[in-house]
């Protein structure tokens, strides 16, 4: 009698568990196996079967399409958006995509690729330009310490292969993991070599204090070892349509620059260039003998360093004070000129300013804040 | 008491290595809303706000942006920005971001410095959020306080 | 044996006389420790009403189609959460597939509902008081819109008393007791306008 009811509620429950252990088995492969799925670009232009439940950056990535990201999938920087006209579930931005989508943009189904999760087969549109992104695993040939806190990274690229950029792009360098930092971490670094120069790319990399990929550059790197970036990316490049142009940065904001110098100066372009690079202290300058020579070699060329505050010892006879200063001062107008500028959200804020001031206008400034 | 799903989720991105070196949480094993509650705790104690703190703290730092980098006196201080490309997303995914820029405050009468990022100034405004013990960004709220000499008798203690 | 009360009355039973949280004390523990944000709380309860109302319609079917049936009932609470566990399970997967906003705000509290005893209790009590189909849906809906109003009432008065001054100790578990016992204890004014329980 007893080993009958233990029998019976052994066996009714190991049924029942059975039994629910089977549905949601099927519910999981019916509802969490968004399987294949069908990516349709530019329409019917490219046509990709994907595996489904990644984001649509990282997916496209895979597939290498890739779409600009400076913040690596974090939603702080909305570059990577995309126009998505289908499969992705009543078009509800969701909160984290709110801040860098306006309302045309939300009209015209632009999301960001790095907050959906592919699940379904989706329409996507996708700018021309960025089939023209690739990936390459690069060797590291130098290193060199260019102050106490930058870095500049001179990166071969495989043999036979090239990238051609527009002066004043940026390329995503990925790190590995190490110390604390477990997974890989992409950020967005512009290339501060010649755009002529189609074999390498020279980067300059500031140690941000408790940055995950600029810490891995600064201790983890060495020479000889393997890189792997992907580009070229972005809208910051050579627009030309004047006869002056204004150029600011500040810290490794000079990277963009180097390179525009170089191109305007290798294509023989006729404008004239003035560069307004700032630094907090004397030892924060640096490609001071490159930009005098440049500067002397070129006379459409002008190079304005401005320190803040200077060293004492270090006798700094350049100016002195914010950038801005000698922005205010130096530049009159906006007059057939255009503004380029790199640097941290102060600096360009403070700079904007000035120029609107004088006459600047959205369509004259351009900036990279990455 | 448990933790609530909700601060498990956001301990994932605070942890070490997520979205800075450091991570926000140190070695404190505590849940986040305890780190949170402790913390408003401590404030309701010296009766000051987070909101005032965070005001305070937003305050210095914008007249040591007015000064470009520059050191400025503001009478019972000397404060110093410096400042880094790109953005730092804030760990609580409330869609805000701040930039990469640090202040560094003296007290003229004490000689005493603190420093605080635009983030810590964010996630104490806003999220009550001083970093768990161990972290090396942590702020100790009557630390803080007492550095940034609040309440005043001629502020509110309340927002 | 089903008792001959209306199911709209029930419903409102459930929300004002009979909460399961200020009447009969069920779910307490992620009521407390959930309830320090309003945000998080109001999402909390919606989760809750959700699971409420799916789960006392499965239990009803388990219990009148698989249990009586077979001659299960003295195994019924292992049953019935088991089913609660399937169910929450398969829900955070529809949740996340069908709706991914809905997944973004509540899908994380999925989990901690699944040992929330309100949700086996409400399914008791329709079990013990031979609630039919429409009574046990209408119960567990009130049910769990009691508590999500239980819980906002707190986390709302939680969140206007984190800015005041307390005395030492108060603040934490001991003010959300004391908080929800004067509540409840308002809530008994309620009594008598219906009776189901």
């Amino acid at each position: 009698m007893d080993f009958m009811i233990v029998a019976k509620t052994v066996g009714s429950l190991a049924l029942v568990s059975g039994v629910l252990a089977v549905i949601i088995s099927i519910a999981d492969k019916v509802l969490n196996n968004y399987g294949q799925c069908k990516l349709d670009i530019n329409q019917g232009q490219k046509q990709l079967t994907v595996e489904g439940g990644s984001s649509l950056l990282s997916t496209l990535a895979g597939q290498k399409i890739f779409i600009p990201s400076a913040c690596g999938g974090k939603a702080t920087c909305g570059l990577c958006k995309v126009q998505v006209l289908s499969g992705v579930g009543a078009g509800q931005v969701l909160p984290t995509e709110e801040p860098y989508l306006s309302e045309k943009e939300r009209a015209e189904n632009y999301r960001l690729s790095c907050q959906i999760k592919v699940k379904s087969d989706m329409q996507l549109l996708i700018p021309e330009e960025l089939f023209n992104i690739r990936e390459f695993i690069c060797e590291l040939v130098e290193l060199e310490d260019m102050t106490y806190d930058i870095k500049r990274l001179r990166l071969k690229l495989p043999p036979g292969e090239e990238i051609s950029f527009k002066a004043g792009q940026f390329v995503q360098l990925y790190s590995k993991p190490y110390g604390k930092v477990k997974e890989e971490v992409f950020r967005a670094y512009s290339i501060s070599s010649k755009a002529s120069e189609k074999d390498h790319l020279e980067l300059l990399v500031r140690l941000v204090p408790d940055g995950l990929c600029t810490t891995w550059v600064h201790t983890a790197l060495k020479v000889g070892d393997q890189v792997r970036v992907s580009g070229p990316y972005g809208e910051f490049y050579l627009r030309g349509d004047c006869e002056e142009l204004i150029m600011v940065a500040g810290g490794s904001g000079l990277a963009p620059i180097r390179s525009l110098v170089y191109d305007v100066i290798e294509k023989g372009l006729p404008h004239k260039m003035r560069f307004f690079f700032g630094a907090n202290t004397v030892k924060d300058l640096y490609y001071m003998e490159e930009f005098a020579r440049i500067e002397k070699d070129y006379p459409q060329f002008t190079f304005i360093p401005c320190v803040a505050t200077p060293e004492a010892e270090a006798n700094w006879q350049g100016e002195t004070g914010f950038v801005t200063v000698a922005l205010e001062n130096q530049v009159d107008s906006g007059q057939g000129k255009e503004a380029y500028l790199c640097g941290s959200p102060g600096m360009l804020s403070a700079c904007i300013r000035i120029l609107k001031s004088k006459g600047f206008t959205s369509d004259t400034i351009f900036f990279d804040e990455f | 008491m448990k933790e609530n799903p909700r601060d498990a989720l956001l301990r994932i991105d605070m942890e070490a290595g997520r979205l800075i070196k450091d991570g926000f949480l140190g070695t404190d094993p505590r849940p986040l809303s305890e780190i949170i509650s402790q913390d408003l705790d401590t404030l309701a104690a010296l009766e000051v706000s987070h909101v005032i703190l965070g005001e305070a703290m937003r305050q210095l730092t914008r007249k040591g942006m007015a000064a470009m980098g520059e050191e400025v006196d503001t009478g019972d201080y000397l404060v110093k920005t410096e400042e880094y490309m790109g953005w730092l997303g804030c760990p609580f995914k409330d869609a805000r971001r701040a930039a990469k820029r640090n202040t560094r405050v003296t007290d003229k009468a004490t000689g005493q410095q603190m420093r605080w990022s635009d983030l810590s100034i964010h996630l104490i405004e806003e999220h009550a959020f001083f970093q768990g013990k161990g972290s090396p960004f942590r702020l100790e709220p009557e630390a803080l306080a007492a550095f940034l000499r609040l309440p005043r008798p001629d502020r509110p203690a309340e927002a | 044996m089903r008792p001959p009360i209306s199911p709209w009355i029930i419903f409102l039973a459930s929300i004002i006389t009979s909460n399961m949280i200020l009447a009969n004390f069920l779910g307490m523990c992620s009521y407390l420790s959930v309830s320090t944000e309003y945000k998080t709380a109001n999402g909390l309860g919606m989760a809750v009403t959700m699971v409420l109302v799916l789960t006392s319609a499965l239990n009803w079917l388990v219990y009148e189609y698989v249990i009586v049936p077979l001659g299960l009932v003295y195994l019924q609470y292992i049953i019935f959460i088991m089913v609660i566990a399937a169910l929450v399970q398969i829900l955070e997967m529809a949740m996340d597939r069908f709706l991914p906003e809905m997944h973004a705000k509540l899908g994380i509290f999925l989990p901690l509902i699944t040992v929330n005893c309100a949700i086996l209790g409400a399914t008791l009590f329709q079990v013990i008081r031979h609630y039919d189909f429409l009574q046990s849906v209408l119960f567990g809906l009130g049910s769990g819109l009691g508590w999500w109003l239980a819980i906002d009432m707190l986390a709302a008065m939680r969140e206007k008393l984190a800015k005041v001054k307390l005395p030492p100790g108060v603040s934490g578990p001991a003010l959300a007791f004391i908080i929800t016992g004067v509540v409840a204890m308002a809530f008994i004014g309620f009594s008598g306008i219906f009776v189901i329980q």
